[in-house]
C-alpha cells in the first residue's frame, strides 16, 4: 500500500467520482492559485458540499466545476445564470471562464479556512461580489484601489 | 489471523477506482479530507482489496492472488498478512463479526 497525493487529472477524476455518484460527503481541499484572491487566498482550505438534486446554483455562489476538456477542476464564482447554464469567473481574473452546464458544477464552497480562521460566506456577500465582478468594478476599481491602499499603509 | 477471518472496509474510508487505481480516502465527520493522506494499492493489493470488499476470508484472498500470480502459497500468505496488518493499523478495515 502506498501513500498518494492527487492533483491535476487524478484530483479531477476523484472529485467527479465523489460528486456525481450521489455520495453525500463534503470535501475538504486546499485551493491553490490567486484567481479568487482576495476573497479566497492562495492555499486556503475549502469545504465543499454537493448540491442536492432540487438545489440550483445561485448568482454569486463559489462553485467547483469540472473542465472536461482540460481534465481539471476550477473553483470560481457564478456571475451569470441562465439555467441550466452558468457563467463563471475568478474574482481576480479579467475575463470569464465561459459557460458551464449544471451537470459540470460539482459542489458549492461552504466554508473558507485561511491560517486557521474559518469563514462562512453569506449569500448577500456573494451576490455583492458577483455583481462587482460581473460589472468589472471589482477588477478595475475595487481590487486596484485596495492594493494601492495596502501599499500606502506599508 | 485465522484463515477463515473476514475483514470489511471501515466506515471511516471511501474507496474509489480512479483511472484503474483503487484510492482510499479517509472520512472524518462526514467530510472527505483530500488533504489528508490517501492510499493506493499495487496490483496484488488491488486483488486483496476487491476480495475484502466482497467479504471474502483471508484464505479466499490468498487463493484469489494465487490464481493470478505464480508464487508459493507461503509467500502469498505472508504478503496478505502484512497488508491486512497495515490496513488494520491504519483503521482502513475492521474484522467482520456476524
Amino acid at each position: 500500500m502506498e501513500e498518494l497525493k492527487l492533483s491535476g487529472e487524478g484530483l479531477y477524476n476523484l472529485m467527479k467520482s465523489f460528486f456525481t455518484d450521489g455520495l453525500k460527503f463534503k470535501i475538504k481541499l486546499v485551493c491553490p492559485g490567486f484567481s479568487m484572491s482576495p476573497f479566497i487566498r492562495h492555499e486556503s482550505l475549502l469545504t465543499l458540499k454537493p448540491f442536492d438534486v432540487s438545489q440550483q446554483p445561485r448568482f454569486g455562489d463559489v462553485v467547483s466545476v469540472a473542465v472536461h476538456k482540460h481534465k481539471k477542476i476550477i473553483i470560481h464564482r457564478i456571475i451569470s445564470v441562465k439555467p441550466p447554464d452558468y457563467l463563471l469567473k475568478g474574482d481576480n481574473n479579467k475575463v470569464s471562464d465561459g459557460w458551464f452546464h449544471k451537470k459540470d458544477i460539482l459542489g458549492l464552497v461552504e466554508k473558507i479556512n485561511f491560517k486557521n480562521k474559518e469563514y462562512t460566506p453569506r449569500h448577500w456577500q456573494n451576490v455583492l461580489i458577483g455583481a462587482a465582478s460581473k460589472s468589472g468594478v471589482l477588477n478595475q476599481i475595487i481590487l486596484p484601489a485596495g492594493r494601492h491602499l495596502k501599499h500606502l499603509i506599508k | 489471523m485465522r484463515p477463515d477471518t473476514i475483514y470489511t472496509p471501515s466506515q471511516k474510508i471511501i474507496c474509489r477506482d480512479i483511472m484503474g487505481t483503487m484510492v482510499i480516502v479517509p472520512i472524518e465527520s462526514g467530510i472527505a479530507d483530500f488533504n489528508d493522506v490517501m492510499f493506493s494499492f499495487n496490483e496484488t493489493g488491488t486483488i486483496a482489496w476487491k476480495c475484502i470488499e466482497q467479504n471474502k476470508t483471508v484464505k479466499q484472498i490468498c487463493s484469489a492472488i494465487a490464481l493470478e500470480y505464480e508464487s508459493d502459497m507461503d509467500q502469498i500468505e505472508k504478503g496478505v498478512k502484512e497488508l491486512i496488518d497495515e490496513l488494520l493499523e491504519k483503521g482502513i478495515i475492521v474484522e467482520w463479526k456476524s
